[in-house]
């Protein structure tokens, strides 16, 4: 059975998605993780992993801020913290985790996310021959891209639902530019802003907290017809991006994509989906979309 | 203190780099045809960098060559053939934005230097011990540190450090952006970066919109311009201050290069931070190349509204390049200077070079290359003469005043 990960934002969504079929969930504090649905306070993440836990849920840990040089004193306690909690994985970005990770005999359980930078199986490799579980292969590959990595690597994952990462500023981008403006709006836990290039149609989700700002695909993507193709090239851990939308259209996601790899005809749910889920911008994203063009 | 800090220049094609070692860089980065980002700068064929190495060595500086693209699966094919030719060439350093790659290079191309790219947004020493692991020799720190953290960072670094001083900066962290993916097809990782993040942008709040049309959202970052951080980069003992700019042109090359050289040695000689006249001085001189609007990045703190450009993108040119100097006729006094704007007799001009520092003087006459009194020079790449009781040299460079 393949493992599909998601982040819920409380106890109640974590029992819809064990119920929708997902059987890791993506959880963070307050301070390390960024870019997720929510952060916890330690007194409720100490809560959700023993929730999870309960209810035969994987458990990964976000740690996937970039840390600077003052940040570095608060990853050990919190290390030692998630080794006592025995969480299955922690999910990171920048190198000094693999180096903290090194004291506490842990790397096997590292996932590493640095956004784009998994593009090759060569460097996901060197990685993996450095002793962790596994990386995430970066989102703006092809599938056929993706498959070519899949088939040369171990434990790799795929972000395969969901409005997808584009940026991460360590700049107040928002606060910056409502300052300029003299506009005063509430950027706090604000999942509701979007951003339109100018000459553009589609909306682009923007998110800022104390650790930057962070836009979106305009797309919310999908692979039901992919996600056999994937599982039978090697992959076996699939994300699904929780952040800008509904509950209930991520645990139906779920469901498809459980029902498509018992089986069941991916093209005729993938349909569905779309019918039922019209309201959402839904797309393939750069499946089948090249992106190298070069200006000349 | 660092009195011997590495001065790191970018060079688009040959006359640039020669022109970022005669004006005073310890050392030039530039691309390759291949495995190198900044595609639409006028990157170098294997003779080309050659060439580079040996007028370097000759005038002891350093060639660097990017090879930063993040690779895809087919982007390796001949990595190790070319590794191996930039060794072979004289090339001191490759700049690496792969894990594997660095692998590669320490395998086959063992003599290389191996500088880890600003593309892995590197902010803290722990990071570097990683890479120190991997036995890099250099790490380009990311451009979101402040001066207090790349202080605490090279305090504890097993590696040697780089840091931007000047230039265009990624509002995103570098190497982790995908905007011109999705806006372009262009891969910014790749050498393909349509700086999508400049362009003009609504913000919606729950579909209302908020922005102003006005003063439209933008991601667009004021160029960085750290001349009143580099006396506390050398007292950090940052190895080496980089130059951002592979596609901008020969002048701006020689007046940037020029003002951070002549700052460094002045840091170096008066063993402390400058007066803030002087610190004056350097601002105004670098201001006469075409820089886009300058701030000091994340060097004093987080950048906010005043750091940020929400109208006019493009760079400013407060003095013309009028001129490049090809040599200096002692018998007659005339300077032969090859035009390329125009300038007319009378005009203010001064002429500036690797050992002149700027010297004012009125034309008061121009001849062609027929040896005719001419009004007007308007006719770039042309040959003309024109008087100058001042001696100055080939390749010093004349601009409007």
């Amino acid at each position: 059975m393949i493992n599909i990960l998601c982040s819920p934002i409380d106890e109640l969504e974590m029992l819809k998605l064990k119920e929708a079929g997902c059987n890791m969930v993506l959880l963070s504090d307050e301070f390390h993780g960024t870019r997720m649905p929510a952060f916890f306070s330690m007194n409720k993440l100490d809560m959700m992993i023993d929730n999870a836990k309960k209810w035969d849920l994987k458990v990964v840990i976000a740690m996937n801020r970039i840390y600077m040089e003052e940040d570095l004193n608060s990853i050990d306690p919190y290390l030692e913290y998630l080794v006592k909690k025995d969480v299955d994985y922690i999910y990171y970005n920048d190198p000094c985790i693999y180096i903290h990770a090194l004291k506490y005999d842990i790397t096997d359980r590292l996932i590493y996310n640095p956004d784009t930078l998994c593009s090759n199986s060569f460097d996901i490799n060197f990685m993996l021959h450095k002793g962790i579980y596994g990386c995430v292969i970066a989102k703006e590959l092809t599938l056929q891209q993706m498959c070519e990595i899949a088939g040369k690597t171990n434990n790799s994952m795929v972000i395969i639902h969901g409005y997808l990462n584009m940026s991460y500023s360590k700049r107040l981008l928002l606060d910056s530019y409502l300052d300029m403006i003299n506009k005063d709006i509430d950027l706090k836990h604000n999942y509701h802003l979007k951003l339109k290039e100018a000459t553009r149609n589609d909306y682009m989700p923007v998110y800022e907290d104390d650790k930057g700002t962070c836009i979106y695909t305009p797309y919310v993507q999908e692979s039901f017809e992919e996600l056999n193709i994937l599982i039978d090239s090697g992959v076996n851990n699939f994300i699904i991006e929780r952040s800008f939308v509904d509950i209930e259209m991520i645990c139906d996601a779920i469901r498809a994509y459980r029902d498509i790899e018992s089986g069941k005809d991916a093209k005729l749910i993938k349909e569905a989906f779309y019918q039922k889920y019209d309201n959402y911008p839904l797309s393939s994203g750069y499946m089948y979309q090249k992106t190298t063009l070069v200006k000349v | 203190m660092n009195k011997n800090i590495e001065l790191l220049a970018p060079a688009g094609d040959l006359e640039r780099a020669k022109t970022a070692i005669r004006f005073g860089a310890n050392a030039v980065y530039l691309g390759g045809k291949r495995f190198s980002l900044r595609s639409r700068a006028s990157n170098f064929d294997i003779d080309d960098i050659k060439e580079a190495c040996d007028f370097a060595r000759e005038h002891g500086a350093n060639i660097h060559v990017t090879v930063n693209i993040i690779p895809h699966e087919e982007d390796l094919e001949g990595i190790e053939d070319y590794l191996v030719t930039l060794q072979s060439i004289g090339v001191k350093a490759i700049i690496v934005a792969s894990l594997s790659i660095i692998e590669i290079a320490r395998r086959v191309a063992p003599k290389l230097e191996v500088h880890l790219s600003t593309q892995m947004s590197t902010t803290n020493s722990d990071a570097i011990s990683f890479y120190k692991m991997l036995d890099c020799d250099r790490v380009v720190l990311a451009r979101e540190c402040n001066i207090d953290q790349i202080r605490q960072i090279c305090q504890h670094s097993e590696v040697p450090i780089e840091a931007f001083i000047h230039g265009g900066m990624c509002v995103n962290y570098s190497g982790r952006c995908t905007l011109s993916n999705q806006m372009t097809y262009r891969d910014a990782n790749r050498g393909g970066c349509a700086q999508s993040c400049r362009w003009k942008y609504d913000l919606f709040e729950d579909g209302n919109k908020i922005s102003d049309d006005e003063c439209m959202f933008s991601m667009s970052s004021k160029d960085l311009m750290a001349i009143d951080y580099v006396y506390d980069m050398m007292d950090a003992n940052v190895t080496s201050l980089k130059i951002e700019g592979r596609m901008k042109t020969n002048y701006y090359i020689a007046t940037v290069v020029k003002t951070y050289r002549s700052l460094i040695d002045e840091i170096a000689s008066n063993n402390g931070q400058l007066s803030s006249d002087r610190l004056a001085y350097y601002r105004k001189q670098i201001a006469k190349a075409e820089n886009r609007p300058c701030a000091s990045g994340f060097y004093g703190g987080m950048p906010n509204k005043d750091t940020h450009l929400y109208g006019v993108n493009g760079a400013g040119v407060t003095h013309d390049f009028v001129g490049l100097v090809l040599d200096y006729d002692e018998v007659n006094h005339e300077a032969v200077v090859q035009s390329r704007n125009v300038f007319r007799v009378n005009d203010e001009l001064e002429v500036f070079g690797p050992h002149l520092d700027d010297k004012s003087f009125v034309v008061k006459s121009i001849k062609n290359s027929d040896n005719e009194f001419i009004e007007v020079s308007n006719r770039p790449m042309d040959v003309v003469r024109i008087p100058l009781d001042f001696k100055v040299e080939a390749f010093d460079m004349i601009r409007r005043r």
